[in-house]
């Protein structure tokens, strides 16, 4: 017997929403209501149609079955009432809202900004899901810090199954030429161990990962691409799978495309290549990442690592000795890993813990600002919450609608500051120098959960801030008090000394923010403008490298680029060079043997280059003594810099001096002689030693060089476009780079610009908003000393007292203010001495200037208020009271 | 003196519930406003405004227990209050006045 069909039910999930929503009492006839009629279009309709119109009614429900709710005795949902009241009282007061809002704004946007920029260079250097159990193996050898281990440490390290669960070596691979966007550019590949990518919890977006047997000999070359690169290449990622791509010596093919997000090891990478698990060879380093054993606690084996690897008694290895560090903690140093030459003493954890205090101290000075503009519309509106409480307006009421007033321009300054936030990281990491850029796993960008936290934090800071004000302004009291009082708002002594505190706050922060300011823009103008030993004004740059199996030899381009640039208008002169500065790569440190002198003179790790002839003119080197290298001299010729002929040869007898440099003796390297001393080279500001004192030794390119590699004068900076055009027409398939030297030595010191950018720019929104904040306090307290101010002027007051009366409390506090920020600058001050170059921390004479500059601004900021205290008619004024 | 003055929509209930007499409740009178307006009603817009009418002391409404009859469901009857019912019929005449001289009133020939 067949079973009698069931007739069909409403959409089972909006009914129990809708039950959910629906006040008790109408709960089981409006459902019933609804599925009377629902039963009815299912025979009419159909089940189809009779579900669609039961969604829409469970839709069209929400809302007013939310206001059903609200709803009390009134028959107005008060919450809606307060919101209406609090959109009132924000449209009356428009500037001070538009004001809060855009006070919150910069407070949120800038925070934004350096915590994007803190993320991603300090806190989440390894944004890899796995990160807590990988670790590096870290060593500050002279060349930087690097994650490198010999064979010996890799064998020692990996057989221990106790500490490690696994190992993976990577390297880093070639920079094939490849046509990209319309021209040629150089991808940087890398080299991993299959399985390294599943240790850091990451999966390619399209394809496979790197497998074990990708790296056999004798298997088809694979590799991965990153997202970006895959379509810039192929369009669409997923067209990517199975096409091959010609890395200069080999075709791979495609198995796998990483996200658009993924970086390993930095953010320059963008193609893996399978690299087969050879341990390091005898004298060779090998780049390794180790995942924990399960229960192994990362100090614990740190502590047996160091114990393995560096034993008592056992000499330290050349490059230093080896710790173990976690991934996410690993230091990134642009010596070590990048590859355009450009150094940088880059201090990551130190520069953003102190943009982060600069972030802190603007917000701080908002919400100082904002308590106090809360405060002062609390004060003005005493009277109308007085009204209202009259009217029947319970206190809880009042402070509600108040909250909600000061949480609408917060939440919309919130808004516009996450946007900002937005602009600001984008905007930072475009003006990012690429050694610096190129560094980061962790792109700088806005992490939108962090977005909201801070518009959270904000909104909750508003509200917290506003609570004080609006409780005072709502005691029961003072509607009783104001039967008696004028129409302008009373402000006790406690009121005016709690406004002025705010402000004497806001002028410390101001300062030390000032303070900052100037000396991070100091020191980045003095590290800028230090003489770098040759003339930069309108210098520019070109590397030309030739893709690998074209039909030109090195050569033959070389002496076309050279004979067609020098015929033309575009230069005034041109100079081949193997080596640009402010590049400083690699090289080990030496003794130096002088002749004549039985022992080494000192450690050196001489940085030679090789030049034209035409090289020295071309820069704009000073001779200081001897000659320069000529076409007709030997190798061996040599012109030292000015630092290595005076400590060595003190006595100015540096030219026609031989000597040699090798570790052991007799030494290998030389004899070099001695032909001229040239001023010094600065090749970057940090100078740091390779393990011995650096000295920039010129010697004659040979005649059968092809360095691709030419320094330029141009008659003017925008005539490089008309140079690099033309080498991109004699080289059309080749990589050409031209760069002003400017900008070559500004990357150097790109950390500084950040710094000083920021902090400036913080700096000033910061004073801006001070004295806008000085300007409001004022201007209330005048009005509301109007009574006073009017019997004062009654009884014969001079105008002078009633500016002493105007302007007097808000010197002495602001007085307080800078005094207690010259204190608070001091301390600062100290605490960033690392990050500046060639100046010093504290100065007297800084502290006064920012001092008087502010005095006198805030004084500016006063008269106005004070002289319209000065002119009112006390008449009018005590009428109107 | 002729009581609240009602919004559009609670006009509407309260003419919706006056057409249907005593046996009017949610369903129907949703219904009724739906057919007679062409406006689509939510179910729950309907029962706020039925609640806020009843506060104002407009309407009365009644749940009924759930009856074999009603396939075992509660239903809410309404029932204008004599102030309701002049309210309603005292917005009723505001709008015929405020109608009254343009060209296209209903009733007005044309």
């Amino acid at each position: 017997m067949r079973g009698i069909p069931e007739s069909p039910r409403p959409p089972r999930v909006a009914r129990l929403f809708l039950s959910l929503l629906l006040h008790p009492i109408d709960r089981d006839p409006a459902l019933a209501d609804l599925d009377e009629e629902f039963d009815a279009r299912v025979s009419q309709e159909g089940a189809g149609p009779a579900a669609r119109w039961y969604r829409t009614q469970v839709r069209r429900s929400v809302w007013p079955a939310i206001a059903r709710r609200l709803m009390r005795r009134s028959g107005r949902p008060p919450v809606v009432t307060e919101l209406r009241w609090a959109w009132r009282a924000v449209r009356a007061r428009r500037a001070a809202a538009v004001m809060h809002a855009a006070l919150v704004a910069l407070a949120v946007g800038a925070s934004g900004i350096v915590f994007a920029a803190a993320d991603a260079f300090v806190f989440r250097r390894a944004p890899y899901p796995n990160v807590d159990r990988l670790v590096v193996f870290q060593r500050n050898s002279p060349v930087g810090v690097i994650d490198v281990l010999d064979s010996n440490e890799y064998r020692t390290l990996s057989q221990r199954t106790d500490l490690f669960a696994a190992m993976f070596l990577h390297a880093m691979g070639p920079t094939p030429l490849m046509p990209q966007a319309g021209g040629v550019n150089s991808v940087r590949v890398h080299d991993v161990e299959p399985g390294l990518f599943d240790a850091l919890g990451v999966q390619p977006r399209w394809g496979r990962p790197l497998r074990s047997g990708d790296e056999l000999p004798g298997r088809e070359p694979v590799a991965l691409l990153r997202e970006d690169f895959a379509r810039i290449r192929f369009g669409d990622p997923g067209v990517a799978i199975d096409q091959t791509i010609e890395l200069e010596k080999e075709r791979v093919r495609v198995v796998g495309v990483m996200p658009a997000g993924f970086r390993f090891p930095n953010a320059v990478e963008k193609i893996w290549r399978p690299l087969a698990a050879t341990p390091p060879g005898r004298d060779r380093m090998g780049l390794a990442v180790a995942v924990l054993a399960r229960h192994a606690d990362v100090s614990a084996v740190s502590t047996l690592v160091e114990g393995l690897v560096n034993p008592p008694g056992k000499p330290v290895a050349s490059l230093g000795p080896v710790r173990l560090v976690p991934l996410g903690k690993a230091q990134k140093d642009p010596r070590a890993y990048t590859n355009s030459g450009a150094f940088t003493s880059f201090d990551a954890p130190r520069l953003f813990t102190m943009l982060t205090g600069v972030a802190i101290c603007l917000a701080a000075i908002v919400w100082l600002n904002v308590t106090g503009l809360t405060l002062a519309s609390a004060l003005e509106r005493v009277r109308i919450y007085s009204l209202q409480s009259v009217l029947g307006a319970t206190r809880v009421m009042l402070i509600r609608a108040s909250v909600f007033e000061n949480a609408i321009p917060t939440a919309a300054g919130a808004l516009a500051g996450v946007g900002l936030a937005i602009w600001g990281t984008s905007a930072l990491a475009a003006a990012l120098p690429p050694a610096l850029g190129s560094l980061l796993a962790n792109p700088i960008d806005i992490d939108y959960r962090a977005a909201a936290v801070m518009a959270a934090l904000a909104i909750t800071g508003a509200i917290v801030t506003s609570l004080p004000a609006v409780w005072w302004a709502t005691r029961p009291a003072l509607a009783d008090r104001l039967r008696h009082a004028g129409p302008s708002a009373t402000m006790s002594r406690t009121q005016l000394t709690a406004r002025y505190v705010l402000m004497t706050g806001q002028m410390s922060l101001t300062v030390v923010l000032l303070v900052l300011a100037v000396l991070l823009v100091r020191s980045y103008v003095a590290r800028r403008d230090q003489d770098k030993g040759f003339d930069t004004t309108a210098l520019a740059t070109i590397e030309v490298r030739q893709p690998a199996g074209t039909s030109r030899t090195p050569t033959e381009l070389d002496q076309e680029i050279l004979s067609r640039l020098q015929t033309s208008s575009a230069i005034e002169s041109i100079a081949r060079t193997g080596r640009l500065p402010p590049g400083l790569r690699g090289g080990n440190a030496a003794d130096l043997w002088i002749e004549g002198r039985a022992t080494p003179a000192g450690q050196v790790a001489n940085t030679h280059f090789e030049v034209d002839p035409e090289y020295f003119q071309t820069m704009g080197i000073r001779l200081l003594a001897g000659r320069f290298t000529t076409a007709g001299d030997s190798s061996n010729q040599v012109v030292v810099d000015a630092e290595f002929a005076r400590r060595f040869f003190p006595n100015g007898d540096a030219v026609g001096a031989r000597y040699w440099t090798g570790r052991r003796e007799p030494p290998k390297t030389g004899p070099y002689e001695i032909v001229g001393v040239a001023s010094r080279l600065r090749l970057d500001t940090s100078q740091v030693p390779m393990g011995g004192d650096v000295y920039v030794v010129h010697r004659t390119l040979p005649t059968a060089a092809a360095p691709l590699s030419y320094v330029v004068r141009l008659p003017a900076t925008d005539r490089l476009t008309d140079v690099a055009a033309l080498v991109r027409s004699i080289a059309p398939d080749s990589l050409v780079r031209t760069r002003l030297m400017e900008d070559r030595y500004a990357e150097v010191y790109g950390d500084s610009r950040i710094a000083a950018g920021l902090t400036g720019s913080v700096a000033l929104v910061a004073f801006l908003v001070a004295m806008v904040g000085l300007y409001g306090v004022t201007a209330v307290i005048v009005a509301s000393r109007t009574r006073e101010i009017g019997i004062r002027l009654a009884l014969g007051a001079g105008k002078p007292e009633i500016r002493k009366l105007v302007i007097g409390p808000a010197m002495r506090f602001l007085a307080a203010g800078v005094i207690l920020g010259v204190v608070m600058a001091v301390l600062a001050s100290r605490s960033i001495e690392s990050q500046l170059h060639g100046v010093k921390p504290v100065d007297p004479a800084l502290y006064l200037a920012v001092a008087i500059a502010i005095g006198v601004t805030a004084f500016i900021a006063t008269w106005r208020p004070a002289m319209r205290a000065m002119r009112a008619d006390p008449i009018n004024t005590l009428k109107t009271e | 003196m002729p009581g609240p003055f009602l919004a559009e929509f609670e006009l509407y209930v309260m003419l919706a519930v006056a057409q249907l007499g005593d046996g009017a409740y949610g369903a129907l009178v949703r219904q009724e406003i739906e057919r007679r307006t062409g406006r689509p009603v939510a179910i729950g817009a309907l029962y706020t405004t039925l609640a806020r009418l009843e506060e104002k002391g407009l309407l009365t409404l009644r749940t009924s227990r759930p009856e074999p009859g009603q396939r075992g469901r509660a239903r809410r009857y309404c029932r204008l209050t004599p102030r309701g019912a002049e309210a309603m019929k005292h917005s009723a005449r505001m709008l015929t006045k405020m109608m009254d001289g343009l060209a296209w009133a209903p009733g007005r020939a044309k």
